[in-house]
């Protein structure tokens, strides 16, 4: 059992995907939030998918990741492209958690 | 009585009379070299008191112009770090001017161009994590099938050729 599991609780369930979506496309979403994303790719054999990847473009946490987001000169930001390519696949990560909810209802 | 007082008297003769002896006689035998007071005359104390002024006059001369020396450098060391802290602020100010003034121009200019170009790069980097996340996915979702398949595959090559 994850540590996210054992704090939160969190059940997988189209409401709470929802809800992350549109945290995540406001620019709201916070760090537990992508946690608990993390935990619920574990459903669909992708877990810590979101995590390796943002390592990979050398954000090293959520939080760094979350900070460039909201870094407002477009000038100062570090990577336009490997801030786009997180963005692209924690959506493509959620629709994949979507139609797997939808497809087993 | 009166032998006391003649007694005291004569005491006091006596002391003084050793006295002038011991400084009239006795005294230069033992300090040789005391300095002979002698009677100076009236030219000689102008001359004396001439050059004493002129002694004086030089001192003052050379003290007035030690002390002009030090405040001519100290106006010196003074308005030199006023000039220098002066040019220093205004090179740190154009710098800082340049500065803004080069961002407020490249963003009047440029700033719609990179506006643009971020977003561009943004696009392009949600459709790449899109794709990865996809093709991930189905490499994940087709590895066994795929295995199986090609199996298959060379199974049925096997049998046509043995066939």
């Amino acid at each position: 059992m994850s540590k996210v599991q054992q704090m939160d609780n969190p059940e997988l369930n189209l409401e709470n995907l929802f809800e992350i979506k549109s945290k995540v496309e406001n620019n709201t979403a916070t760090s537990k939030d992508y946690e608990k994303l993390d935990y619920f790719l574990s459903a669909v054999n992708m877990s810590g998918y979101i995590l390796n990847n943002i390592k990979e473009r050398g954000y090293g946490t959520y939080q760094s990741y979350i900070n460039e987001r909201n870094s407002l000169s477009l000038l100062t930001r570090k990577d336009n492209l490997s801030e786009g390519f997180i963005l692209g696949i924690i959506t493509e990560c959620i629709s994949i958690l979507t139609n797997f909810l939808t497809s087993n209802n | 009585m009166y032998k006391i007082l003649f007694g005291i008297l004569f005491g006091v003769f006596l002391t003084l009379s050793v006295t002038f002896l011991w400084r009239t006689y006795w005294l230069r035998d033992y300090v040789s070299n005391l300095p002979k007071i002698e009677k100076i005359s009236d030219t000689s104390k102008i001359a004396i008191q001439q050059s004493i002024m002129q002694i004086k006059l030089s001192s003052a001369n050379f003290d007035e112009k030690f002390i002009s020396i030090n405040k001519r450098l100290d106006d010196f060391l003074v308005f030199g770090g006023i000039i220098i802290t002066l040019l220093l602020a205004i090179t740190v100010s154009v710098y800082l001017k340049t500065e803004s003034e080069v961002n407020k121009h490249f963003e009047e200019k440029f700033g719609d161009h990179i506006k643009r170009m971020a977003d561009y790069e943004k696009e392009a980097g949600i459709l790449l994590g899109k794709i990865k996340t996809s093709l991930f996915k189905i490499e994940s979702a087709n590895f066994i099938p795929d295995q199986q398949t090609t199996q298959s595959e060379t199974e049925n090559e096997q049998s046509t050729t043995n066939g």
